[in-house]
């Protein structure tokens, strides 16, 4: 668990969350901080609450009891900004979820257009650039349905970067890919760690998140058992949960 | 630390829904009341005509009967066909099935109305065929193309490995459709198969027009001997009232073992 | 075909009578005119109660997803009641009952005539009972758009009323379309009901036509073809918006 400082340097503040669906509980007394531009990672045996958690920062899902804040909103007010909180706040899902019935660049417009009442031609040209970061100009016209998993995925992380989010949030993004695909999934997110926008990830793939992280966070049982950096994380970690984690799965 | 609760606002007092349930209950029970001083006559003649009305009805269960019979029959031939590996077979199956389908129920009524004697040479004998039963034939013919779906969905439902594997033991199509594959898919068809009951015996009412003495006849034939302009309301509602009680529990009934059996599935 | 202009046309209904083809709506021009009239107000009852049954439907698939349990409770009760009787039960109690309590008015021809005639009820009946699957058929297609779609378009910040018109909406109308073709054809089956309170539809034309002219056997055929033709155009015609509306890369249901 990180020390406490000063509220304004941390963007992403989370006290004691507890969140159960019926008598089976979740979120467990979880507490986590996340520093501006920082890359942390959140890895831990399936089931520990870390889904859930990146969706109560986000507001799909709500919560017992425990506080929350990002970028200076308090998530768990009764009745939060919910607007400005998902513009400040990106979510890229393990399922993809494109619009099917919308073409690649109406899929990435779409929330520009509507959200932030943006005129179409700046936004296709900010549409455009976005898939050329994501490498894959010329799909503009292709419909999800025609595109691979790897590159609906891509897809989904320039639609949520056309919101200019300050924090970017991944739900296990590449568990549902072929290993093939995987690689260009993680170039993509490492691109976006790379622009200097706060990222928590939530992943299988260790290799990346050692290479990748800032901090490393471990879950289980609903709340957060141990944090440091990769290298020491992945060499020495203290607790023995972790260690039976890690030699599991490494 | 703050620790803020966002749970969802449970009532101030327990047992809010109670009082809303109650409040229900009065309600309905006051409209009943209502009903019942501003009808009074008109619920008395009814109720001394039920006897009469119940009879008349149990020509509509029996009509309702011998059209899904006829259905049963018939939609379970077409649906077999229309899953036959016979190309042409399959076809018109398919053809005579969507025929069937869109046929309203009327018509087909007429059809066999009009188009059947009164009279059926059969076996050297001369058989009268009454009214109620031609019109419940024809109710049962369109029926047959809801069955021949119901039973194409069935047989489809059953995955190929159990083909393969009746096939490899040797026995022949027929064999496979009557001893592996119909059985099996029984237990899906049920729930459409009363749903089409339902349907059925619904569309006997129908046979009102063609002057069979069904219940909405018996119910007409009364009032156009008593012709009060109060006894209206409250006698059609009759027929909503009987064919609701009636049909509703089968209904319900379809509907909890479609999503039961779908569970387990 | 008037026997005085075809001479040819004379010798040609000739041949027709005598081999049982007696095809009187089209060489007589009362029964031509029934005919037509029957056709025409079979599609506008078809037509007007598919409008009012999907404005019923749209509102209560709405409603459906409300937490209140008295709408919840009403909208069964509506569901049911109109499921679980007989279609002509419920013209009768429309047209006879309620139809009884309506005031009455002098109509253009000076007649005293009830505020609401055959035709009008045949609409809102028939409106009122499609009207009750409908909302079944589209509650279903919008609960089918999955939930994670729905989550990816809120998590982009999009507002409620935004989700159902650019994701929900459209998806869902794509997802309605089979039911709703089915719907239309049930619905066109259903106004030969209207016969029973002597609106001059389809059937109760061929009715009159074969009552007059004793030729039974070729009209109920006429009859039935008319039915299919009307039914089998629809379904081409839904078939080929489905087509259009389908996605690109998504294999045909």
């Amino acid at each position: 668990m990180s020390l406490s400082t000063p509220a304004d340097s941390h963007q992403i503040v989370i006290r004691d969350l507890v969140k159960s669906y019926g008598s089976h509980t979740v979120l467990n007394g979880m507490s986590l901080d996340v520093r501006q531009s920082e890359i942390a990672c959140l890895i831990g045996p399936s089931g520990s609450g870390k889904s859930t958690l990146l969706r109560t920062i986000n507001a799909l899902a709500s919560v017992d009891s425990g506080s929350i804040d990002v970028c200076g909103i308090r998530v768990t007010d009764p009745e939060p900004d919910l607007l400005k909180l998902r513009r400040q706040v990106g979510m890229i899902f393990q399922s993809y979820n494109l619009f099917p019935h919308l073409s690649v660049l109406d899929n990435i417009t779409l929330a520009p257009l509507s959200v932030l009442k943006e005129e179409r031609g700046p936004a296709e040209e900010r549409a455009r650039a976005l898939l050329e970061k994501v490498k894959l100009t010329g799909k503009e016209n292709a419909y999800p349905g025609q595109l691979s998993g790897g590159q609906q995925q891509r897809v989904a992380i320039a639609r949520s970067l056309a919101m200019q989010p300050r924090v970017m949030m991944f739900d296990e993004v590449t568990a549902a890919l072929d290993p093939e695909t995987v690689k260009e999934v993680l170039t993509t997110i490492r691109d976006v760690a790379a622009s200097g926008v706060t990222c928590l990830i939530v992943t299988h793939e260790m290799r990346f998140a050692r290479e990748i992280a800032d901090v490393v966070h471990f879950t289980n049982g609903g709340r957060i058992v141990e944090s440091g950096p990769p290298a020491k994380i992945f060499t020495a970690p203290e607790d023995s949960r972790t260690r039976a984690f890690l030699e599991r799965v490494l | 630390m703050n620790t803020q609760t966002i749970s969802a606002s449970r009532p101030a007092v327990a047992g809010a829904a109670f009082w809303w349930r109650l409040a229900g209950v009065l309600a309905l029970l006051a409209v009943a009341a209502w009903t019942y001083t501003r009808y009074q006559q008109a619920i008395d003649l009814l109720i001394a005509w039920t006897p009469g009305l119940l009879a008349s009805f149990v020509l509509n269960i029996v009509m309702g009967l011998v059209a899904i019979a006829v259905a049963t029959l018939g939609g379970t031939a077409l649906g077999i066909a229309q899953c036959s590996p016979h190309r042409r077979r399959a076809t018109l199956a398919r053809q005579v099935t969507l025929l069937l389908r869109n046929a309203p129920w009327l018509v087909a009524v007429f059809y066999l109305m009009y188009l059947v004697p009164y009279e059926v040479h059969v076996f050297g004998q001369y058989v009268f065929v009454s009214d109620w039963l031609k019109a419940a034939i024809g109710i049962g013919v369109p029926a047959s193309g809801y069955m021949s779906e119901i039973v194409r969905g069935g047989i489809r439902s059953i995955p190929l490995q159990q083909w393969e594997a009746a096939s490899a033991l040797g026995l022949d199509r027929r064999q496979i459709l009557r001893k592996v594959v119909l059985p099996q898919a029984l237990r899906s068809m049920t729930p459409p198969w009363m749903s089409l009951y339902c349907i059925v015996t619904l569309s006997t009412s129908l046979a009102n027009i063609l002057g069979v003495e069904e219940l909405m006849t018996s119910i007409s034939l009364r009032l156009a001997g008593d012709p009060r302009p109060e006894l209206l309301l409250p006698a059609h509602a009759y027929t909503f009232i009987v064919f609701f009680i009636y049909i509703y529990p089968i209904s319900r009934l379809s509907r909890r073992l479609e999503k039961k059996w779908s569970l387990k599935e | 075909m008037s026997a005085a202009l075809f001479p040819a046309g004379a010798s040609i209904r000739e041949w027709m009578v005598e081999h049982g083809l007696n095809l009187t709506i089209l060489w007589d021009p009362v029964d031509g005119r029934r005919f037509v009239l029957g056709l025409l107000l079979t599609l506008a009852l078809a037509g007007l109660s598919i409008v009012l049954s999907l404005v019923i439907g749209v509102a209560g698939a709405a409603l459906k997803g409300s937490r209140l349990a008295p709408v919840q409770k009403a909208l069964a009760a509506y569901v049911e009641v109109f499921r679980n009787t007989p279609l002509l039960a419920q013209m009768y109690f429309f047209f006879f009952g309620i139809g009884s309590l309506l005031p009455m008015v002098v109509n253009e021809h000076g007649e005293q005539v009830r505020l609401l005639g055959g035709f009008g009820w045949a609409v809102i009946v028939l409106g009122l009972h499609s009207g009750a699957f409908q909302i079944e058929a589209l509650r279903a297609s919008i609960d089918a758009v999955p939930r994670s779609t729905v989550e990816a378009a809120q998590a982009l910040g999009l507002s409620r009323l935004q989700i159902f018109r650019q994701v929900v909406g459209p998806l869902a109308l794509r997802n309605s379309l089979p039911a709703l073709s089915n719907s239309i054809a049930q619905t066109i089956k259903a106004t030969s009901v209207a016969f029973a309170i002597a609106v001059p539809e389809l059937t109760y034309a061929c009715n009159r036509i074969w009552s007059d002219s004793f030729n039974v056997p070729v009209m109920i055929q006429i009859l039935l073809v008319t039915y299919l033709l009307l039914i089998g155009g629809v379904s081409v015609l839904m078939r080929a918006i489905e087509r259009r509306l389908q996605l690109p890369g998504v294999l045909p249901a």
